[in-house]
């Protein structure tokens, strides 16, 4: 007989109106099932509500949000649907979207402590499992780092590591894997369905990874659920491809592929960079030789913690590198505050880029820095929307969803057509056809896309050219004859 | 994410027991308002700034002075207008306007609240949160009073760090042919969406944050354990006789100044 670990009887939820924003209903009675050591994905587009599921099972929603929530929860046959977040922590583990929001203290063996003092476990106890865990995602050196220091991917696997000692009978993961290495990806999937873990992952797309555990496969839509049980694979990739979550065929921008020897459209060209931070001593980002060329689409991809993120950083002027040259075309060099303003940075976290009340103050403060009338600015802000699939112009900003900030950032950035557009860690908390949409809605023939992005499979598709980064440096550049082997690189994230 | 204060590092005041450095700490700021001449204040001051620079490094020092400079020049300039005693220095139509005791008062209060600002950043610059919150505890207060504490006390520094987020945020979104040089209106009209960005994202911070701790438990009716612990006090007794040391020296650079200033009267 099958046991039920986890189920929804007609659940009903509507966040509260804010003024010149009503709410719509994000759950319409929503019936869901879930057997005891399976693994289900439960995928939606953004702003379909994953987070808010995620966070009404934690006991969050609506006691921290406000809202209407109707219907019930069991848990084991126990009605939950009224407990607090801190009486669920051993049933149900929850690891946030957006690792900022979640990590607090300042060591990352303390960060894995809190729950367990939390739940009076005895200090011997407590640091074996700290120490154990750590070591299952391969942090056993960060004991006494501290988390502003880390990378976002390595934040993600210091919030597994602190599941992993807590060891909850369910595991929510809410868009936890698209920023993670596949190895991680595999050591935690791999250890929740040996230790017989009931297990729901919510997320924008369908990872290779998935194939290998995954029992059950939901598709949220338009406040409904609509439930999978394949048999195989193609069962669930059809099932994702009906609802218009994975295109039918990845459509490449026209590039420039083929031409990368030559060097009249060069936007770009970097020697000999270095770059260390203040605090964080033991890792330095060095590049010899770097160009960035029109009309060509780069991937950058490399494990957690190999300097991505600080390597875009370094290219938009956010961060002065210590030695080296930027350049333009001519030669001329380049200062962070040129760099700034020619260089579009859509920041891993939207979080950090997204502030103000509404989306059209959003999209507008670029263009009025440029000077535009207030006529071009309506035009420009209504185009936007509709080419990003943006919520209204009043919505505010700061409701909506990650996945839809992610939009949101690239639509002022094709306002104020940059020449380079970085987008980090672009495909996280969204789905394959909304990853392609935008790069090709960014991409121009005078635009150089650099996509830092953990999705080789879409990168693959999409990019002229992909550069593998490792410990701060280029270890390798593929270029588009050399994406069937990538054994390098694929090698090193196993 | 809280961005921190701490200053990670190995020096004797870092390795000070964290509850023998708040007593100093509270002992610095009962210093700091005595009514001692602005001379010695000043010398108590530049002794903890020395300190200061050599375990967090002069930008810590710098950063400080920085943040509460407008403080200080206000109470410079303002403390005198209120103290009209004594010799004057400025006089207006044959009344006094600025004295020599105003003046002084105005120093003493700036060099009294620059002191207290530089000892405070000298404590969190040198304790740990995780640290600050064993030391609150072991004087009686709760755990989760402790940790209100704590994260009250790096709100202002993660607000600084999410200003420093939008500012970069809003510099990727301007314009190339835009003048680099801008006047005061110009910069102060711009700053308003920064502000405005900056205390949206703050306030939003809040119910994040309670969401977060109910989440990893706190609320619960168990008996809360923790994962670090102080040392027994049988174990700092160097730390004990170091902060006895201070408080002794603390009263004698008190009593030879009060004999001073008493000499220096009879004279």
């Amino acid at each position: 007989m099958r046991e039920i670990a986890l189920s929804l009887h007609n659940l009903y939820f509507k966040y509260p109106d804010y003024p010149d924003f009503s709410s719509h209903i994000l759950f319409d009675s929503i019936n869901l099932e879930i057997e005891k050591g399976s693994l289900s994905i439960l995928i939606g587009r953004p702003d379909s509500g994953k987070t808010t599921l995620s966070r009404i099972l934690g006991g969050l929603i609506p006691r921290f949000t406000g809202g209407e929530l109707k219907g019930e929860i069991f848990l084991n046959g126990k009605n939950i649907t009224n407990y607090k977040p801190y009486d669920l922590i051993k049933d149900i583990g929850l690891v946030f979207q957006n690792p900022e929001e979640e990590i607090f203290t300042t060591r990352c063996d303390t960060e894995i402590a809190f729950a367990l003092e939390s739940l009076g476990m005895a200090k011997d106890r407590i640091a074996e499992k700290v120490d154990n865990s750590l070591g299952a995602v391969g942090m056993q050196n960060y004991k006494e780092k501290n988390p502003v220091y880390l990378s976002g991917g390595e934040k993600k696997k210091l919030l597994m590591a602190s599941l992993f000692a807590v060891d909850p009978d369910i595991w929510v993961f809410d868009e936890v894997f698209e920023e993670l290495d596949p190895w991680i990806r595999k050591i935690v999937l791999s250890y929740v369905v040996k230790k017989k873990k009931t297990v729901v992952i919510l997320t924008s797309k369908w990872l290779d990874v998935y194939e290998e555990f995954a029992d059950r496969l939901f598709i949220l839509e338009s406040a409904k659920l609509h439930s999978f049980t394949g048999d195989s694979y193609n069962d669930f990739s059809k099932a994702i491809r009906l609802y218009g979550l994975v295109p039918e065929k990845i459509k490449k921008p026209a590039s420039i592929s083929g031409e990368r020897n030559k060097n009249a459209g060069i936007l770009l060209k970097l020697r000999g960079l270095r770059f260390s931070y203040d605090n964080k001593d033991d890792f330095t980002v060095e590049i010899d030789s770097f160009k960035l060329v029109k009309g060509e689409i780069t991937g950058l991809i490399g494990r957690n913690g190999s300097g991505k993120s600080t390597f875009a950083k370094i290219l938009c002027g956010l961060l002065d590198h210590n030695n080296g040259i930027i350049t333009d075309k001519t030669g001329s060099s380049l200062s962070p505050e040129t760099l700034n303003r020619s260089v579009g940075y859509l920041f891993q976290n939207p979080d950090f880029q997204i502030f103000l009340p509404t989306v059209e103050e959003e999209l507008k403060i670029g263009l009025k820095y440029l000077g535009k009338s207030v006529q071009e600015m309506d035009d420009a802000v209504s185009k936007a929307i509709r080419l990003f699939d943006l919520p209204k112009a009043s919505s505010p900003a700061s409701l909506i969803s990650y996945g839809t900030k992610r939009k949101l950032q690239a639509a002022i950035y094709y306002l104020l057509h940059r020449s380079v557009i970085i987008l980090d860690e672009a495909d996280s908390g969204l789905s394959i056809s909304d990853l392609v949409s935008l790069v090709n809605n960014l991409y121009s023939e005078d635009t150089a896309l650099v996509v830092i992005t953990h999705d080789l499979d879409t990168i693959t598709r999409l990019a002229d050219r992909l550069i593998f980064m490792e410990k701060g440096k280029i270890k390798k550049i593929y270029y588009q004859d050399e994406f069937t082997n990538l054994n390098e690189f694929r090698s090193s994230i196993r | 994410m809280f961005e921190d204060i701490y200053y990670p590092g190995n020096s004797i005041i870092h390795r000070y027991d964290p509850r023998m450095k708040l007593i100093v700490l509270i002992e610095c700021v009962v210093l700091f308002f005595f009514h001692i001449p602005v001379f010695c204040l000043s010398l108590y001051l530049v002794l903890i700034m020395a300190v200061l620079i050599l375990t967090a490094g002069l930008d810590s020092l710098l950063k400080a002075i920085k943040a509460v400079l407008p403080l200080l020049i206000l109470v410079i300039f303002i403390t005198p207008l209120f103290n009209r005693n004594g010799v004057p220095v400025i006089e207006i139509l044959g009344k006094p306007v600025i004295t020599v005791s105003g003046i002084l008062d105005g120093l003493r209060l700036a060099v009294r609240f620059a002191g207290i600002t530089v000892a405070f950043t000298l404590y969190f610059k040198t304790t740990n949160p995780e640290s600050m919150v064993l030391s609150l505890r072991w004087f009686g207060i709760s755990f989760n009073l402790s940790l209100i504490i704590t994260i009250s006390m790096r709100y202002i520094p993660y607000i600084m760090g999410v200003y420093r987020n939008v500012v970069d945020a809003h510099k990727l979104r301007k314009c190339c042919n835009e003048s680099r040089v801008k006047g005061f209106v110009y910069k102060f009209k711009n700053l308003s969406p920064v502000l405005i960005s900056v205390l949206i994202h703050s306030i939003k911070k809040i119910p994040v944050l309670a969401m977060v701790l109910e989440k990893k438990g706190l609320g619960r009716h168990n008996k809360r354990t923790s994962y670090l612990e102080l040392k027994k006090l049988k174990y700092i007794f160097t730390d004990i006789l170091i902060l006895l040391a201070i408080t002794a020296i603390i009263f004698l650079s008190l009593f030879i100044m009060d004999l001073g200033i008493n000499f220096l009267n009879v004279l």
